[in-house]
Formats: C-alpha cells, structure tokens, sequence
C-alpha cells in the first residue's frame, strides 16, 4: 500500500518500478507455490507469503489509482489552507484514495484466499485443500463437497468482514457506506 | 468578540487592505502566448464590497487565484495590507463555486481545517463555534456534507474560509450552483457576515443582480485579455431593494456594457 502511495503520488518513483511491475504482475500466484515450498516448507509461513503475492497486484493498483484520482479541487482548498505535504497527504490525499483502496483489497483478498487454497491443494499438511486432496485419494465425494461449500463460506465470511469495515471507515460517502 | 481570540486579531491596517498594480497574466501556448489579464490595477480598502462581473471566460476567475496565490504572477504586483503576495496564504480566505467541502470530515471538522495552526484546542473548538454560529448552522456540527443541502455546503464553506480570520474574502462564483430562491437568500447572508466581520470581500460573479446588490463598487471587465472596462460606484443604502429605482438605474447601466450593440 505504502509503494502504490508512493508511485501514485511520485511520477519518478512510478517510472523507477514500471518496469518491475509489469514484468512480476502477470506471473499467477500459484506459479509461485512450488518455489516457496521449497523455500519455505509446507508450513504457514509459506502460507503467509502466498497471501502476501496474491493481495499485492490488486492493492497496490488500487492505491496508485486512489492517489491518483484525488481531486486536484481538495488539494486547491488545502494549499489556500496553507497545509503541510504531510497533512495534505494524510487528510486530503489518502482519504480520498480510501474507497479505491477497498476495491483493492476485497479483490485482493479474494485472490489471496484462492491461492492459499490453491496452494493447499499442491502440498500441505493440514487445511481445507489438503482435506479435499486427502478425500480425493481415500474417494469421499462428500468431504470434497463439504471442503468446496467451506470455501466458498469462508470467502463470504472474509468479505463481509472487511465491507464492515468499509461501512465505518467510509460512513461520509453515501454511494459506499451502505453498499457493496 | 472573545477576548481569547485576541491575539490572532489583525489590527486593522492603514490604506488600502488590497492593491493590485499593474497585473498581467498569460499562458504560453504552443501557438504563442494568450493574454488572460492585461494591466489590471485595483485598489480596495478594507471592509469594502467590490463586485467583479464579467462574460464567462473574461478572466475574472484567474484574477481570483492569483490574488490567492494559486497561480503564478506573469507581470506586476498584488499587495496586501502593503506586502507583495507569494503563494497561498491564510489571510487570503477562498470560497469557490463548488463548496469544496472535504467529504470525509464532518461540517465541524472542515471549519476546524481552516484554523490557524497555531491556535490550541480549546480556542479551535471556540472559533469553530463562533463561525458556525455566523453562518447558521449550529446543530449541524456534525453532519457530513452529502446530508446538506447546497446552500448549506456553502455556508460551511464560507465559514471554513473566514475562520482564520482573513484579510481579504475572495468569493469566486460562490452562488453559481444554487438555484435561484437560495441564491437570494445567500446574498442577504453574505452581507449579514460582512456585517458582522466587516473583511474585504471581493466577489466575482456573472450575475449582475447579484454584483449591484452586495458590492460597493461594481468593476465590468472585458473579454480577453481581461482588464477593468468600466467602474460603477453603487452609492444605495443597505439593504438594498432590487426593484428601487436606483437599483434598476446601475443595473442597467452595467447591463448596458455587455448588450449595448444589440439593443
């Protein structure tokens, strides 16, 4: 979020990292999956990391696009206002960047949470795909459905959650606070 | 006014609160330059009305910005009680035609965005009651913007504008965006303020109606580049009756500099 902030609000540092960007976002999370196993174990923080690559892209779009769409009106008043860079970033700038920032992360998280799954499916020792592989080879059709509708509530659980959050960190914007 | 407030006070200053020498202003474009403001020279004392009318595009806008320290300076001199303008500033108070209230503070939030930053709390909070109170909307502190009507928004604005205590108002358009009946309403709200704070407000507006009835002066500019045409004093008591007799006169005098061909 910090480095959309910053290639959102610095032309330079947005040249600096296209490159590296483009190259790194249209690689599928799960295509990293075998690599950090291997470095890391089937363990959680393998886990953690898959979580951390799949909600990175979405995020950290999502934030150059909110910092980008600050309206240059805002920034006006605060400079009339004889604001700091730093107040301007932290009261004009990232509030206005805040509801492009939530699409960001309920797609990130969403992501994030196939590939955890996903990532389950591959290797791992214990989880809701290791279940469904583990059922797979012992063929317990039930246990697989029961693992897929697991999936899928937790995925509903998990959104809901951060549109709570949502309602309350956006409850000054009509269009948001109370949709979805 | 509270004695607490006391300090932050500007004495007022001897001369002219707002003084405009010489100003030009154009943009290069890849054509050549446009000419947007041409030797525009402007005196105002302080606590005076002055009204600026001008067809859309005249330049009147810019004028504005630049007397706020919002765009750069081509040629010439804006002073201010006396000292040249650099930049933004809080003794330049801006409202614009969109209320440009910030939409995640509540209404009390963005008035208390416009203190001085040197003030604590407690005279924060007390400042931002005082201007919430001369604006009217006190039980509305903490209301977002969206749950107000316009006219509403706009006081807000105004009152976030006038709550470092500025030197010079500058009122862009402020009433473009109303509607009709508000934007009457407004007008006798914005003189109640001046009353009540006797700042220099300088107020551009394409509605001529509107300039006679609050300015002192009513200056008229012309088109591209744009400088002052013609001045007319409105020399009416206040409250002004618009269907008064010297009411229709100036009108129609100003009226006359933009439709004189076509009649």
């Amino acid at each position: 979020m910090i480095l959309g902030f910053s290639m959102g609000l610095s032309q330079r540092m947005e040249r600096a990292l296209v490159l590296l960007t483009g190259l790194l976002r249209p690689i599928p999370t799960i295509a990293w999956v075998p690599a950090l196993i291997l470095w890391m174990g089937i363990g959680e923080s393998s886990k953690v990391t898959v979580i951390a690559v799949g909600s990175f892209w979405p995020v950290l779009l999502s934030a150059i696009q909110g910092v980008r769409s600050a309206d240059p009106k805002y920034i006006e008043v605060a400079r009339v206002l004889e604001k700091s860079t730093y107040t301007m970033i932290m009261k004009v700038i990232i509030p206005s960047a805040l509801p492009s920032i939530f699409t960001g992360l309920r797609v990130g998280m969403g992501i994030a949470w196939a590939s955890v799954v996903g990532a389950e499916l591959i290797a791992a020792s214990s989880g809701i795909g290791y279940m469904i592989m583990y059922a797979r080879e012992v063929s317990q059709p039930d246990v697989m459905l029961v693992g897929v509708a697991a999936i899928g509530l937790t995925g509903l659980l998990i959104d809901f959650l951060l549109l709570k959050l949502q309602r309350r960190l956006l409850k000054w914007n009509p269009a948001w606070a109370g949709g979805s | 006014m509270e004695p607490c407030l006391g300090r932050w006070i500007m004495t007022p200053m001897p001369g002219p609160a707002l003084q405009i020498v010489k100003l030009n202003k154009s943009y290069s474009l890849p054509q050549g330059p446009l000419r947007v403001l041409e030797n525009v020279e402007l005196t105002a004392q302080s606590s005076e009305i002055v009204s600026i009318v001008g067809v859309s595009g005249c330049g009147k806008s810019t004028l504005l910005r630049l007397i706020g320290g919002l765009e750069e300076i081509t040629e010439g001199t804006i002073f201010l009680g006396g000292v040249p303008v650099e930049g933004p500033g809080l003794e330049r108070g801006m409202v614009f035609q969109e209320s440009r209230l910030f939409p995640w503070f509540t209404v009390e939030e963005n008035i208390a965005f416009g203190c001085r930053p040197e003030l604590d709390a407690s005279e924060k909070q007390k400042a931002v009651e005082t201007h919430l109170r001369l604006v009217g909307l006190q039980g509305f502190e903490k209301a977002y913007p969206y749950q107000l009507s316009g006219g509403m928004q706009q006081r807000a604005a105004i009152a976030r504008a006038l709550v470092s205590r500025p030197q010079v108002l500058l009122l862009d358009e402020p009433f473009g965006a109303l509607d009709a009946l508000t934007r009457i309403q407004m007008q006798q709200e914005i003189l109640r303020i001046w009353e009540a704070e006797k700042t220099t407000f300088l107020l551009v507006t394409h509605d001529i109606d509107e300039a006679v009835f609050l300015g002192d002066r009513v200056l008229v500019m012309s088109n591209r580049p744009g400088t002052f045409r013609k001045i007319v004093r409105v020399d009416l008591p206040r409250p002004r009756d618009r269907s008064s007799l010297g009411f229709i006169k100036i009108r129609k005098e100003i009226y006359d500099e933009f439709f004189a061909k076509l009649s």
